[in-house]
């Protein structure tokens, strides 16, 4: 049988998700940065 | 379609028509002798001033202007001659002709000829509307009362006098002079660094021309430099879109430090970013070296970032993105801030999901504001120089007869050409063409958006 997610269950996958790739890419955008 | 008619909302019985037509006899005079008008009919002040500034103009012109725009024609003839002094045993250089001075003083000079006309054209008014006055029995205006208007009634001339003229001596003027100069053979070929002439479309016909290298070069600069213009300007913009939608999701923790750190490059001076960049990016640079510690590439490979054409275009790209996706993300937050949000909770009682709100609501709002920005990102990408000069310079360079690398544009090929060839026409050529293909492009596409047939375009 089909194991249904929990609508909170999907907003908190897409939030790790939304928050992990913020992070790389603040790094990304930062670390050029800080070696100024 | 009917023809427009312009309308003139400030209609004056004193124009320069009226003035040929009804004109008394000083006011026709006043064609020749300016201010002659004003002097009889009361204008102590106003009408001599005139008078002087026409005299100045006759002097000036019959001392050095007419010399200046009969010099246009040839541009010159004498060659610096060198002249062996017997007496003193020495070299002497006679002071022979320059071109570039004769084409710069001409122009200047047809310049001022242009302004004295038009203010000849508004003494003639003046003229006729003092006559006008006076012969109704009416008040004429003294000169200190001509003057003190300009603080009341004609208060736009004072304050738009020192900004066109600045604009026409230190834009309009170079800019003709500039459009001049891609009509001449002004180069180090053949030596015609002093003395040049007129080619006529000579420059033009060399540059189009597919066969040779200069025309070659040029059909491949520009298609890269179109090619970059439109990667540039919408990888920044489809970039700069989804890292603003991730930070203003109502879910997402800490924006405002999110939004700190992308926008900390901006921080740094962009010419200072680059120089790091391109230092990184190097043989011998820290990613390289980086890769190398890591085991990814051989220990005497390096990634040919700046070396291979196709490396050097795609990393140019990248590095432009790092470079303004905090620009881009600065400007579409605060439009995704302004969408109403009764138009989400309206598509969400619809049953809209997540994917039909982006294309039915954000997207087409963001579009519809952004469109003179995307337009203006365009226009300003075409001619980037800051990134391509710092990053790259133009290289690789893989045709040695060629004057341009692989990632020059337009603009950097240009300051090329001049700078260190000093092929001053072809550049010349190279910039008239570059503002035809901008403006044109530019004109169209905004002129098409729906931002302007609504209205709407409120960024440009």
């Amino acid at each position: 049988m089909k194991k249904m997610r929990s609508a909170k269950q999907v907003r908190t996958v897409n939030n790790i998700l939304v928050h992990t790739a913020l992070a790389i890419l603040a790094a990304v955008w930062v670390f050029p940065s800080s070696c100024g | 379609m009917g023809k427009l008619n312009r309308i003139n909302e400030f209609t004056t019985p004193y124009s320069f028509r009226e003035a040929l037509r009804r004109g008394g006899l000083e006011t026709k005079l006043s064609m020749i002798l300016a201010g002659l008008g004003n002097i009889v009919h009361k204008q102590v002040g106003e009408g001599p001033s005139v008078s002087g500034a026409e005299a100045a103009y006759v002097v000036f012109m019959m001392t050095t202007g007419f010399r200046c725009i009969a010099m246009l024609g040839s541009l010159g003839t004498v060659g610096q001659q060198e002249i062996w002094d017997e007496v003193n045993q020495i070299y002497r250089y006679t002071k022979g002709d320059q071109s570039v001075l004769i084409l710069l003083y001409g122009v200047a000079v047809l310049f001022l000829t242009a302004l004295m006309a038009a203010a000849w054209h508004g003494a003639v008014k003046s003229a006729y509307k003092a006559e006008c006055l006076d012969k109704a029995g009416k008040h004429v205006n003294s000169f200190f009362e001509d003057l003190k208007s300009l603080l009341h009634e004609n208060l736009y001339r004072l304050f738009m006098t020192p900004p066109l003229t600045f604009i026409f001596g230190f834009t309009v003027l170079p800019l003709i002079f500039m459009i001049c100069m891609a009509f001449t053979n002004y180069s180090k070929i053949d030596n015609h660094l002093v003395l040049f002439d007129w080619v006529g479309l000579d420059n033009f016909r060399a540059l189009f021309d597919s066969g040779s290298i200069l025309g070659s070069t040029f059909w491949s600069v520009l298609s890269w430099t179109l090619v970059w213009a439109f990667f540039a300007t919408f990888t920044n913009y489809i970039f700069g879109m989804i890292l603003a939608m991730a930070i203003n999701r109502k879910e997402t923790k800490a924006k405002g430090f999110w939004r700190f750190c992308f926008v900390l490059s901006c921080a740094v001076p962009m010419f200072v970013s680059l120089l790091i960049m391109r230092t990184m990016l190097q043989p011998n640079g820290a990613v390289n070296v980086l890769l190398r510690n890591v085991g990814l590439i051989g220990a005497d490979a390096s990634l040919p970032f700046f070396t291979n054409p196709t490396w050097a275009r795609v990393t140019i790209i990248v590095i432009n993105i790092w470079v303004g996706v905090p620009y881009t993300l600065l400007q579409l937050t605060g439009v995704l801030q302004s969408i109403p949000e009764d138009l989400y909770e309206a598509a969400r009682v619809d049953g809209a999901n997540s994917f039909q709100t982006f294309f039915k609501i954000t997207l087409p709002y963001m579009l519809y504001i952004t469109t003179p920005y995307l337009i203006a990102t365009f226009t300003g990408n075409v001619n980037n120089f800051n990134v391509i000069y710092l990053l790259s310079s133009g290289d690789p360079v893989t045709d040695l007869a060629s004057t341009a690398g692989k990632t020059d544009l337009l603009v950097t090929w240009l300051y090329k050409l001049t700078i260190d060839k000093q092929y001053y026409n072809i550049g010349a050529v190279i910039g008239i063409l570059t503002f035809i293909i901008l403006a044109v492009g530019a004109l169209f596409t905004y002129r098409n958006s729906k931002s302007y047939k609504d209205g709407g375009g409120i960024l440009i």
